[in-house]
């Protein structure tokens, strides 16, 4: 849309939603008004409206509404009928300014000139551009190899994630590629595992009583800082005469530790063997639900197969394997502690327990996520009030239906590149080691095109160098990004997508109370450069390609196509646009008590509601539909993982033992069966002696989901606490530097057995002895001036390892030393 | 009592609540300010001297040994001091108290002596040691309704009075007296921990004014006599 266009959509104005600057909803253009009464056109100062959109700094899904003025935007701020962000913003949303209005973005269609990834490169019209894309790809299919052409995508949600299928298949390519941008802390799959289902869980903090955090990183990196941030203000102060209680264990004190009532040091990764020492308090002091147990547990008693073999179960798990001192030495907390704690998490009335939250980089593992999550079942607070609660159904979003032509349906019948979701047990997200394996061996066939949309492999992959090799041996490489990012550093043609403000967008999220959300964007703004919504992108490639794709695929209007994918919306019945909280009440008792309000307006009346207001959600959440929550092949909460138990009987006995070595390794000997069960070890990552201190990454809270760090706002707040900014710093105990001789403020390098960071050494006496503390988030070779080449990126010298379970390449305990940086 | 229109029935003395105990330190208060107010970017290398501009700063203050470390984090907009030591000091009147209790700064008048930056015990002013800088298109993004500053000033939180203007302009034009919630900071209208609270001290009844007389309440530096208008609400029962 050029800019002419965009300003006689802004004319029709059906969607200027206008605010001011209280916090209620109110006319805001008063002064652009009044001056219009005047009725002096030349005077009058440009039009001033707040629009509603979606913040995609982070996952999150916040509703936001973006100050326009004229054709700029100006503010941005929550939208305050959203029920996420509820007219508020993160610090991260707030900045969305500088992503929109980043000098450093790509300013239109380019393609490389001189060798891949020496950043040179020709500005091309977008007929040159999209024809240099169409071309090769028109004639792979022709050879029928469209397979060899893979995408590689964001998280598999929302409007771009289904155009990319719709593409894919028309065009005939079966390996559409989500991609992890953060290594998954395993929460997810340990949900998957116990509970079944794969929405997910959240966690109701708003009406808990009392809050056991595990190094969850609650305040710094929850998936949705703002409603989390919310539902903690009101768990603190939001009752009257209750005040909810706090503790937080983690290896150094972070500022979720520094909110907390209590911060307990935990050393690092042991989160799920202190987890199990809880969990034996509470079982040794019989201080569990019985009856929740009774009814909705499974795996928690011993049990006898059919030839009258006795298994272990949870119970037996815990008492045989984690007595007081092994969890003391192992989690470094002493057992009066681990007790007093674990009568209170019993006592409170409603106590839920939460591990490391997404973007996580300790080495809990996946036995470790499960361990925490068990504690939830032992005091019973599923789908109670102030516990865990499972996510309700999304409603389904569907473009049309494609038929593939023959040539396409032959590529589709071929297996997926990296092999589907590739977890033994449960499909983690796609890693980029695995898809860096199979691009390199050709296996089961090569790849030809790979095309780069909301993915950055590049900078995920670990190591780097296997997955720039991968890359190399693609003949063509096409990027839809709107930064110059590391992978897209290494692309032969670049089309750059316009970025959220500029463009339509429909995504998907979760309330704190497990409500759906789908959320509406629409332009607020017209592109700032030559870019194009990267829907539009693939359309006009797929035009150039010519029939029959064309046809399957055909060029749509980007509002259109959202109407035509909220059209189920509206027939489904269910939920309604935002609206003030209100009315969510009364829908909500009116449905409760079986009057359900179908939607008798007419659809153009719906839609204009859902882009007047930013959106649609469903207040109405039935809390004991047990068969959604749990899910599983018992139909139970599974203490013990019936699918990672049916998955161990199809291995040979060397196979379990290697799994068994994948998850403990010093615990080799046991019986394998116990990995069924939450078996959590401590992995020190002890090796060569040289390297004398553990390592404990974390992510910087202000960066973390985000994909793009051009922002001087944010990096400028990365580490406060320490009044560190623009690079990277290590936190280090005082007596742990001294005794080697480093002083504060001098830069050092990190060195692990796989490479060295630099960084500013910090003395912090919130830092663990013996431990280094290690932010991560920064170290971006490309990007733009407030990125490049500012601080270091310590992942790089972490120890990795495959989970067994998920097949996902995870971070390993890493042990490391300092080394000064200037001859002393 | 009817009020005059565009203002509140008596004369406002506007001022803010912290509540420690809902802050999760998220920082969102310190970018809204900055997208809010023009304040220049900052770069490695102003970080470096120091002269990064906040008007809102997230202050840490690390406290205890090891494992009983302690660190309390405080947001500090400026406190608009009912006694404000910056105003004394300024030869040129620069800096003033309005009659409704938020110290101004009025840059054109600024000589850049930064006898008020020291004078200020919260450090909340800041000099401009550089000219701002914008690059080509990041300058969209600038609020219309606040001036750009040069360098040579000094300049502060002034607790968004333009949105006081506004919505003064916006309750006249209505007919009606300002009412509770017209007027909100930008730091206030994004704090996601809802841990804010902006108003009018004067009026006893209004929320600001309640919760400022807390059990819980303290004020930075009170015994300085500088009569802040910013109360915070310490964590714990
Ligand atoms: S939580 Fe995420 S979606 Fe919400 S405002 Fe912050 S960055 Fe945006």
């Amino acid at each position: 849309m050029d800019r002419r266009s965009f300003l006689k959509v802004l004319a029709g104005g059906t969607f200027g939603v206008a605010y001011g600057y209280g916090l209620f909803p109110r006319l805001a253009a008063m002064p652009a008004a009044a001056l219009r009464e005047l009725g002096d056109d030349a005077l009058r100062p440009p039009e001033e409206r707040w629009i509603p959109s979606i913040c995609q700094q982070c996952p999150g899904g916040c509703g936001i509404l973006v100050r326009a003025y004229g054709d700029r935007a100006v503010k941005i701020d929550g939208n305050p009928l959203h029920p996420i962000s509820r007219g508020r913003l993160c610090a991260r949303g707030q900045a969305a300014l500088q992503l929109l209005y980043d000098p450093d973005r790509i300013r239109g269609p380019m393609v490389r000139v001189g060798e891949r990834g020496a950043g040179k490169w020709r500005s091309v019209s977008w007929d040159v551009g999209l024809a240099a894309v169409a071309k090769p790809l028109a004639a792979l299919r022709a050879q029928g190899r469209a397979h060899f052409v893979a995408m590689l995508t964001g998280p598999p949600r929302g409007l771009d994630f289904m155009v990319g299928e719709w593409f894919m298949e028309s065009y005939g390519s079966p390996n559409l590629i989500p991609m992890a941008r953060d290594r998954a802390a395993g929460r997810d799959e340990a949900v998957a595992l116990m509970q079944g289902g794969e929405a997910g869980v959240t966690h109701d903090i708003e009406n808990a009583t009392y809050i056991l955090s595990l190094n969850s990183g609650l305040l710094e990196r929850h998936w949705s800082a703002v409603q989390l941030a919310r539902a903690y203000g009101r768990f603190r102060r939001g009752r009257s005469n209750l005040r909810g209680r706090f503790v937080h264990f983690e290896p150094r004190l972070s500022v979720t530790g520094a909110k907390a009532d209590e911060w307990v040091p935990l050393r690092p990764g042991s989160e799920g063997v202190l987890a199990n020492g809880i969990a034996s308090v509470l079982i040794r002091e019989g201080r569990y639900d019985r009856d929740f147990v009774q009814e909705r547990v499974f795996g928690f008693e011993d049990w006898r197969d059919e030839g009258g073999a006795l298994h272990p179960g949870y119970q037996t798990l815990l008492l045989r394997y984690y007595p007081m001192e092994r969890v003391e030495e192992e989690s470094g907390v002493g057992r009066e502690t681990i007790t007093r704690i674990a009568r209170e998490f019993s006592r409170s009335a409603a106590a839920v327990a939460i591990g490391p939250e997404g973007g996580a980089l300790g080495a809990a593992g996946l036995h470790g996520q499960m361990a925490v999550h068990a504690l939830n079942a032992l005091v019973g607070n599923l789908q109670r009030k102030g516990g865990v609660l499972s996510r309700a159904r999304m409603p389904t979003l569907s473009l049309p239906p494609v038929t593939p032509d023959a040539v396409a349906a032959r590529s589709l019948a071929q297996p997926p590149i990296n092999g589907g979701g590739g977890g033994a047990v449960v499909n983690g997200v796609g890693s980029a080691e695995r898809l860096a394996a199979r691009l390199a061996s050709a296996d089961p066939y090569p790849v030809e095109a790979v095309i780069l949309r909301g993915a950055n492999p590049l900078f995920d992959a670990h190591p780097q160098a296997s997955f720039l090799g991968a890359l190399d041996r693609v003949g063509l490489v096409v990027s839809l990004a709107s930064f110059l990012d590391e992978t897209t550093v290494h692309a032969d043609v670049v089309l750059p997508d316009s970025t959220p403000m500029e463009r339509w967008q429909l995504d998907t999220s979760y309330t704190l109370q497990g409500q759906p959300v789908v959320n509406l964007g629409r332009p607020v703004v017209p592109p700032t450069f030559d870019t194009r919504d990267a829907n539009e992108t693939l359309m006009a490639v797929a035009q150039r390609i010519g029939a029959p794709v064309s046809d399957r695929f055909p060029v749509v209007e980007p509002e259109a196509l959202i109407k035509g994918a909220v059209v189920s919306l509206h027939a489904g019945g269910s939920g309604e646009p935002f609206g003030a909280p209100l009315e969510e009440a009364w829908t909500t008792l009116l449905e409760q008590s079986g009057w359900r309000v179908p939607h008798d307006e007419p659809f153009e009346t719906f839609w204009e509601g859902l882009t007047a207001r930013g959106g649609w959600w469903d207040p109405v959440y039935y809390r004991y539909e047990w068969g959604r929550v749990l899910a599983t092949p018992s139909g139970r909460f599974e203490l013990r993982s019936q699918r990672v138990a049916a998955w161990l009987s199809s291995l040979p006995e060397s196979g379990r033992e290697a799994a068994l070595h994948g998850v403990a390794p010093s615990l080799q000997g046991l019986g394998t069966e116990l990995l069924a069960l939450p078996l959590a070890v401590r992995d020190d990552g002890a090796g060569d002696a040289a390297y004398d201190l553990e390592v404990n990454p974390y992510p910087i809270p202000i960066l973390s989901g985000l994909a793009h760090t051009n922002e001087p706002w944010l990096q400028d707040i990365t580490g406060f606490h320490l009044y560190r900014n623009w690079e990277t710093w290590v936190e280090i105990h005082p007596q742990t530097a001294g005794e080697r001789g480093f002083v504060d403020g001098e830069r050092v390098w990190v060195e692990s057995p796989s490479g060295r960071v630099l960084a500013r050494l910090r003395l912090f006496p919130g830092a663990m002895p013996g431990v280094i503390n290690l932010p991560v988030g920064l170290g971006h070779t490309s990007g733009g001036r407030c990125t490049a080449g500012i601080g270091d990126a310590p992942q790089r010298i972490l120890a990795t390892g495959v989970e067994p379970l998920t097949g996902a390449t995870v971070y390993r305990a890493t042990r490391a030393r300092l080394l000064p940086v200037e001859e002393r | 009592m009817s009020a005059p229109t565009g203002t509140t029935a008596h004369r406002a003395r506007w001022g803010m609540v912290i509540d420690l105990d809902r802050c999760t330190a998220c920082q969102a208060c310190v970018v809204a300010c900055q997208a809010e107010n023009n304040i220049p970017n900052s770069n490695p290398h102003t970080a470096q001297g120091g002269r990064n501009i906040h008007w809102m700063e997230m202050i840490p203050f690390v406290e205890g040994e090891y494992p009983h470390t302690e660190m309390r984090l405080l947001p500090r907009p400026c406190m608009h001091c009912d006694n404000p030591p910056c105003i004394k000091v300024c030869p040129v009147g620069a800096t003033q108290l309005s009659s409704e209790g938020i110290v101004g700064q009025i840059n054109a008048r600024c000589i850049g002596c930064r006898y008020c930056t020291t004078a200020c015990p919260y450090t909340v002013k800041s000099f401009n040691w550089f000219k701002p800088q914008w690059p080509e298109v990041m300058e969209r993004y600038l609020n219309p309704d606040v001036s750009v500053r040069f360098n040579g000033v000094v300049e502060k939180c002034t607790l968004c009075h333009h949105r006081l203007q506004k919505a003064r302009d916006l309750a006249a034009y209505e007919g009606r007296p300002l009412q509770p919630g017209d007027y909100t900071p930008a730091c206030v209208q994004t704090c996601p921990a809802e841990a804010m609270v902006f108003g009018d001290l004067a009026n006893p009844r209004s929320a600001v004014a309640v919760l400022s007389r807390s059990k819980r309440a303290f004020r930075l530096l009170d015994e300085l006599g500088t009569e802040p208008k910013v109360t915070y609400l310490r964590e714990g029962v």
